[in-house]
């Protein structure tokens, strides 16, 4: 059955290539803008297995595979980071009889969404005015977009999983570079486990962030 | 036993003790367990012998015994010293897990280890205590820093294999060499991102930063000797003259930055990465006997750090566990750690080069013999950090050590035997020096 369905993938995607990278920067976009890991983990998750499935031909089953595998895990991560989070601000909250806790406000909301409408516009531009090699455009607009999405995830981040999804994202877009290379099996692997090692880090200072919050808050409270 | 159980046992070992890090005895008797045994077996192995495992040759040989018993014994000591603060459940597993892949990178000696560093160095960002919003923070950065490097050494190895197929574009291997400096730059925290650790370090006894000082470094630098030495067109004159230049750049605003500081740590942290910057201007310069200055900074910068942490959590410990007790005056084991931590830091700013213990004026000789600008930024350097020495230290009189009624305790007996340890130390130059010759044996002429 998943033989099947692995031979299944490269056709599918050569023939929706455009619609793949649109659903991939979009995931991205989503991603990038929320603060709210609990959605931005599944972002992050769908932007990276269009990645795979994109570069699927390229790369081969197997380490298509692994890749899959490593960035399920570094969704669980955040996406377990999240809700764990969520649910000591909502005890937190409870406890302070509705005082207002760490959230977002609108506006730097709105500025995410702008700066990821901005990003998009710009890794449009960079992808139409150079082209790299003999890359197509679409593979030159992944590029850029994953390359202005990680330098703005690092410039502007809202906490430290904001920061991880900025390295993930770098790393992500050296890794297409890698794969029109000739990719080791052995490289490959490493690296993806330090991806893991990455969002487990994050995971722990995101923790970390949201704690020191915490007692700072209930220590002026006392 | 092989010598891949040097990786397997630290790691094991950093499993165990994260997953039972509430029992503190635990944690500490298995950290000190697994890393005395790891020195053991680095003794009792037979040298030489290659041994293929998953994929890779696996070699311990003499002389990598020297570069893995010193990372031992920093980790060692840092563990007696963490076994005293709260941080000690924090910081035993990474700091365990990274000796573990660190252990790797000398053992395998290879191309991969590109990806086994900043594995290792991932790592230690949870060894992060977040008491201070700052730590947390700066090992954000620290993070991004560390895992930059990985495109680089993949660009490098291509370049490489175009340089293979056509020698006769040196501009290959000149791109190539100037794609080593970033690297060196994020992982060994040079100027323009010196202020990493530093800000890590504030408000706490600065258990991981001194970690990332000593062990950290010294494991980056031996990875950089080995490229170097396996890839020697990978060193290229302008490449090392930059190279020294974000030395000199990281020693003077070290030495400017320890000013501004108003924690202790932080002025412990400026002080060693501006060592640090005088051990890369000994490496940049290339010659065996500033290659010979540079890991003699080096070691005595390790000891110098280790001593002024163990004081000041040793100070720390005494103030917090007083603060329960309700108890303040004077006592002598709080200026007696006072004065450990300003002997230490003082060493770490004035005495590497100059010092006649230690044959700091071989160092001296060997880095002045390159490099004039050195000696200035030096000075700007220790005025900088005596300075915020001298403002950090009176608020640590005041806050920490006026207030100390604690007698005589471990961490305090601690400080003091190194700080024993160290006097014996410094006052045997020829023991460091065979020690700093076997060092630099394997990567000579570089």
């Amino acid at each position: 059955m998943l033989p099947m369905l692995f031979r299944e993938i490269v056709p599918f995607v050569s023939s929706r290539a455009p619609q793949l990278v649109g659903g991939l920067v979009l995931c991205g976009a989503v991603s990038f803008a929320v603060s709210d890991f609990r959605l931005g983990a599944w972002g992050f998750l769908g932007q990276r297995l269009l990645l795979i499935a994109l570069l699927w031909a390229i790369i081969g089953t197997p380490l298509a595979l692994t890749s899959a595998i490593a960035a399920i895990a570094i969704a669980l991560i955040f996406s377990i980071t999240a809700w764990r989070l969520w649910y000591i601000q909502r005890t937190a909250r409870k406890a302070m009889s509705g005082m207002a806790m760490s959230k977002p406000p609108l506006s730097r909301f709105s500025l995410r969404v702008l700066m990821a409408a901005l990003g998009i516009l710009l890794s449009y531009g960079l992808a139409q005015k150079y082209q790299v090699g003999s890359l197509p455009f679409l593979t030159t607009f992944t590029l850029a977009w994953l390359f202005v999405s990680s330098l703005f995830s690092v410039l502007l981040p809202d906490n430290a999983l904001h920061t991880s999804l900025g390295i993930l994202n770098f790393a992500d877009g050296c890794r297409i570079l890698y794969a029109l290379w000739q990719p080791a099996p052995l490289v490959w692997g490493l690296w993806t486990a330090c991806d893991v090692l990455i969002a487990l880090a994050a995971s722990h200072l995101h923790n970390g962030e949201v704690i020191a919050a915490h007692s700072k808050l209930a220590g002026g409270q006392e | 036993m092989k010598p891949y159980w040097l990786v397997a046992i630290p790691l094991l070992g950093a499993g165990i003790v994260w997953m039972t890090r509430r029992w503190r005895v635990l944690v500490t008797g298995l950290g000190l367990a697994s890393m005395l045994f790891c020195a053991y077996l680095v003794v009792c192995l037979p040298l030489g012998e290659v041994i293929p495992f998953l994929g890779q040759i696996w070699s311990l040989d003499r002389n990598m015994q020297p570069w893995l018993l010193f990372m031992y014994g920093i980790t060692v000591v840092l563990l007696v010293i963490a076994a005293s603060t709260e941080q000690v459940s924090s910081f035993s597993a990474p700091a365990l897990a990274s000796v573990g892949l660190f252990s790797a990178v000398i053992l395998l000696r290879s191309w991969m280890s590109f990806l086994l560093v900043p594995a290792a160095l991932a790592v230690l960002a949870l060894a992060v205590y977040p008491s201070v919003p700052a730590a947390v923070r700066a090992a954000s950065r620290y993070l991004t820093c560390v895992s930059l490097p990985i495109p680089f050494f993949l660009a490098i190895s291509i370049l490489l294999d175009r340089f293979a197929l056509f020698p006769d574009e040196v501009s290959l291997a000149n791109w190539g060499a100037w794609l080593v400096i970033p690297p060196i730059v994020l992982w060994l925290t040079l100027f323009p991102i010196h202020w990493t650790t530093l800000l890590w370090a504030k408000g706490n006894p600065p258990l991981a930063p001194a970690f990332l000082w000593t062990v950290k470094d010294w494991i980056v630098i031996f990875f950089f000797l080995a490229l170097w030495q396996q890839m020697p067109f990978l060193r290229t004159e302008n490449t090392m003259a930059v190279l020294g230049s974000l030395g000199v750049l990281t020693v003077v605003f070290s030495g400017a930055w320890a000013v501004l500081q108003s924690s202790p740590s932080a002025v412990l942290g400026c002080a060693a990465m501006s060592a640090l910057g005088i051990a890369v201007q000994g490496i940049a310069v290339g010659s065996d006997e500033a290659l010979a200055g540079a890991i003699s900074v080096l070691i005595h910068r390790g000891i110098a750090i280790l001593l002024a942490s163990s004081a000041l959590a040793a100070l720390y410990s005494s103030i917090n566990e007083e603060c329960a007790a309700k108890e303040r005056s004077f006592s002598w084991p709080g200026l007696a750690l006072l004065l450990i931590f300003l002997i230490s830091v003082l060493a770490l700013a004035v005495l590497p080069l100059y010092s006649h213990f230690g044959g700091g004026q071989h160092t001296a000789a060997a880095l002045q013999a390159r490099e004039s600008r050195l000696m200035q930024a030096w000075w700007v350097s220790s005025v900088g950090i005596v300075i915020g020495l001298a403002r950090t230290s009176w608020q640590l009189w005041r806050d920490k050590v006026r207030v100390s009624a604690k007698p005589i305790s471990i961490p305090v007996l601690v400080a003091i035997c190194l700080f024993l340890l160290w006097l014996w130390l410094e006052s045997s130059p020829s023991l460091i020096w065979g020690w700093v010759s076997r060092v630099i044996a394997p990567f000579l002429p570089l």
